[in-house]
């Protein structure tokens, strides 16, 4: 079937396409290049005078594994005033901070986004997270593994063993768990803090391993980098939400000796100590060490306020933010010796001092960052703010009345401590095509996604251009997911089941050893049975693989 | 002006959800409107009118006739006024109520007074499991008020409970008061196995000594001087505790637990 899209304005920043009109031709859920005159056209949308982009992708968002469902399983709250009834098309959920897994689906298919990345998927945990993510519908899926607090690679570390078996031990890990990127949570800290250590600085050593949390980054950063996987080390670093980490983080990023590394939810690491209240915003040398150190991406993590719920693997520091749980009910546990896990629900609050400054924070980064291909659009969903407030957060980065008056309505303290009225920037929709689409398609290797050249595939966003940005990229006039219309105007109109990104690097087989000797001392389940075969997630037909090109030179 | 009056035309076949009626949710609406108001049917929604003959009247003071086993919510949420109902009610009678006064002149199932924060809810029947208790999820049951029962409960009354009172005129189920914050109950007849389980602090108050559990102490026999207050102030609502107020003494025979947790709750035996 020939599906043609006629005259749309579109912009693919991967082929350097910045609102030209267009024709797209579609078949059998490819871009294919313009067809002979005399072929028929199966099917024709005019989208003249539309914004045509590629479907985007959201690169880091909690969508699935442990700690969703703790969340989800802690806060009635979240569930009973929400109720979403089944449609003749569509399934029931609840929620708005931590949604339904269905629901989930449903809510990024109609704001036009057509893959979405779990970021914190422990190895341990990720059949559950599989299984989650194979209920949340249209949508592409993929998920990160989790290392660095895990006890086998602090033992390997401890031991002294080399690179290259540790390598081994990361390809294993990812193809078992069928992850399509590596995480680091508080490299060593997740450990650290159960054996009663409660902070753990870059250059501090784990009491009990001798580890400390920059040889963590280097040893997995250099990993990912051997093994070719495409992404850099996704790193959440020391002291998350600690006044003055903005030293941690200019460490960080200094201290991994120019290996590529990509620092998630950033606004959480850029808090300086100035000021009365000691908490002060260090966007500004953040965005300056970004915009210099060429090897470093970041996403932002940006906050909303409003009721949301904070889950993270990272139990320091959520059982340090514990006091402020709202309502007043908090989970921290240890998953399995891999990692931990800490749920606080969390009330973000524009007349709070230090939410406010956040706020401020997140949006001086996205501004100050000058190269859109380094910075993506995230609000660590569910952490910062439910992901259903991107067209919110799109509106302040375009319209710079619209950022100004809110930020009028801020703390008025938290006014004076920033510098955000005075910056200028308003991103263009080419810059909201790259942050969103892209540039998160390259920087994870997704190849034919996020972008819309010949061959790609057609995950399609169309929208109507309106002054109001958020009412524009709120409810888009067609997602194709695919090649499928699966909305229109902001309504599920089909339902499909989307595919899984996964990497497949090669090991040596000798990391299978002692691993199973590990396994059967340890584990709560056998090697065999820990990891995820490609069956599961295929699961007659509903799943689907897809397995990504490791970066060109790496060996695997 | 007389009372709003919706008389039951027919028995539903499924279950309604009367959440909808409450005094301060009909106030300013007219009888036609009122007969208007879509109420939860099973798997579809019916009209008021379709189910109940509306007699126009005061929207503060809410009478429903012939009402069945059928209705669930009956008065939940209500924040003021009162409702009164002929009949028998479903799950979840006065659930969530703030304020105001729910009467049932018949018999609850489950749920009776689920995180109830105000108000005085009297049932003259029995009533199910549950009563006062915490709703799943939620971290308090009872948070305020009163609630007396003429007949038996079931099990588990005032689970989680955080305030306010109970009176059971009758028996109690098992597991009465089980993990109680604070609040008080009185159980006029025989209460179950499993009383005050887990119990942090609060009172449950009893004509006889029950089986009592094994992490409970008995800490002899005291004069209580809130004993007389609380019963007058009961008695003012249920006849059984009044006959106890001008009966007992202030003594009572004190147990107290559940030393398995916090253990400053007591259950209290009247002499």
């Amino acid at each position: 079937m020939l599906i043609k899209l006629t005259g749309g304005t579109v912009y693919d920043p991967m082929h350097g396409v910045d609102g030209q009109v267009r024709d797209i031709y579609v078949r059998d859920g490819r871009v294919v290049s313009s067809p002979p005159a005399d072929q028929r056209i199966d099917e024709e949308y005019d989208l003249r005078g539309k914004v045509v982009m590629a479907g985007a992708i959201d690169p880091h968002s909690h969508i699935g594994g442990g700690k969703v469902n703790i969340a989800r399983t802690l806060l009635p709250e979240d569930h009973r005033p929400h109720p979403i009834p089944r449609t003749a098309l569509t399934r029931s959920g609840t929620g708005r901070a931590a949604p339904s897994s269905i629901t989930t689906g449903y809510r990024y298919a109609e704001m036009g986004y057509t893959a979405v990345f779990e970021p914190a998927m422990l190895p341990a945990n990720s059949r559950q997270a599989h299984m989650e993510l194979a209920d949340t519908p249209i949508i592409d899926k993929g998920a990160y593994v989790m290392l660095g607090s895990d006890d086998y690679l602090l033992r390997m570390m401890a031991a002294g063993k080399t690179q290259a078996e540790i390598n081994d031990y990361i390809a294993y890990t990812i193809v078992a768990a069928q992850a399509v990127a590596v995480k680091v949570v508080n490299p060593g800290g997740i450990s650290a803090f159960k054996f009663n250590q409660r902070n753990l600085d870059l250059d501090e050593k784990n009491s009990y391993y001798g580890v400390t949390p920059r040889q963590i980054l280097q040893t997995l950063a250099r990993g990912v980098k051997e093994l070719g996987i495409p992404h850099p080390l996704h790193i959440h670093g020391c002291n998350l939400g600690v006044p003055g980490n903005v030293q941690t983080t200019l460490d960080t990023i200094t201290g991994v000796e120019g290996l590529p590394i990509h620092l998630t939810h950033i606004q959480f690491h850029s808090y300086g100590t100035e000021g009365d209240k000691k908490f002060s915003s260090g966007a500004a040398q953040i965005a300056e060490a970004i915009n210099r150190h060429k090897h470093v991406s970041a996403d932002v993590g940006q906050i909303m306020f409003g009721q949301t719920v904070t889950a993270s693997g990272d139990n320091m520091a959520q059982f340090r933010n514990r006091g402020f749980a709202t309502p007043n009910k908090w989970v921290c546990m240890d998953i399995e010796c891999d990692a931990g896990c800490g749920v606080v629900p969390f009330r973000y609050r524009d007349q709070n001092f230090v939410n406010a400054l956040q706020w401020a924070i997140g949006l001086e980064i996205f501004l100050l960052v000058e190269d859109p291909w380094r910075v993506f659009l995230t609000t660590d969903h569910p952490n910062g703010a439910p992901f259903t407030s991107y067209p919110h957060l799109i509106r302040l980065l375009m319209d710079k009345s619209f950022r100004d008056a809110n930020f009028e309505r801020l703390h008025p303290e938290a006014q004076a401590m920033s510098t955000l009225k005075s910056v200028q920037r308003e991103y263009s929709l080419y810059e909201i095509a790259i942050m969103t689409r892209a540039a998160p398609s390259r920087s994870l290797g997704l190849g034919d996604r996020g972008h819309l050249g010949v061959g790609a595939a057609a995950d399609i966003t169309v929208y109507t251009p309106h002054g109001d940005r958020e009412r524009m990229f709120e409810k888009p006039d067609y997602v194709f997911k695919d090649g499928t219309p699966v909305a229109r105007n902001g309504r599920i109109v089909r339902v499909t089941d989307g595919g899984t990104h996964t990497l497949r690097p090669g090991f040596d087989k000798a990391v299978l050893k002692p691993l199973r000797a590990y396994f059967e001392q340890f584990h709560t389940m056998r090697l065999e049975n820990f990891c995820v075969s490609d069956e599961e997630i295929v699961n007659d037909g509903r799943g689907r693989i897809i397995v990504n090109q490791l970066r060109a030179g790496s060996r695997g | 002006m007389k009372a709003l009056t919706l008389t039951l035309k027919a028995a539903p076949a499924q279950r309604v959800d009367l959440a909808p009626i409450t005094p301060e949710k009909l106030r300013g609406k007219k009888a036609a409107e009122i007969g208007r108001i879509r109420l939860q049917c099973g798997n579809r929604t019916v009209a008021v009118a379709e189910l109940f003959a509306v007699t126009a009247g005061n929207c503060e003071e809410i009478v429903i006739r012939r009402c069945t086993g059928k209705f669930d919510n009956v008065g939940a949420g209500m924040t003021c006024g009162s409702i009164a109902v002929h009949g028998n009610t479903g799950h979840r009678t006065g659930a969530q109520m703030a304020g105001g006064t729910l009467t049932v002149r018949g018999s609850t199932l489950d749920w009776a007074g689920t995180g109830m924060a105000g108000g005085t809810l009297v049932i003259h029947g029995d009533t199910g499991r549950c009563l006062g208790a915490a709703w799943p999820g939620d971290a308090q049951g009872m948070r305020n008020g009163t609630i007396i029962v003429c007949g038996n409960a079931g099990e588990r009354v005032g689970d989680k409970m955080r305030r306010g009172a109970i009176v059971i005129e009758g028996n109690a189920g098992d597991y009465c008061g089980a993990r109680m914050i604070a609040g008080s109950i009185l159980v006029c007849g025989k209460a179950g196995d499993f009383i005050g389980y887990s119990m942090k602090r609060g009172s449950i108050l009893l004509t006889r000594v029950p089986r009592l559990p094994a992490t409970f102490n008995d800490c002899g026999t005291f004069e209580f001087g809130f004993l007389p207050l609380l019963l007058r102030s009961l008695g003012r609502l249920s006849h059984r505790a009044a006959a106890l107020s001008k009966r007992a003494s202030a003594r009572a025979q004190r147990y107290a637990g559940d030393l398995a947790n916090v253990g400053k709750g007591e259950l209290l035996v009247l002499r």
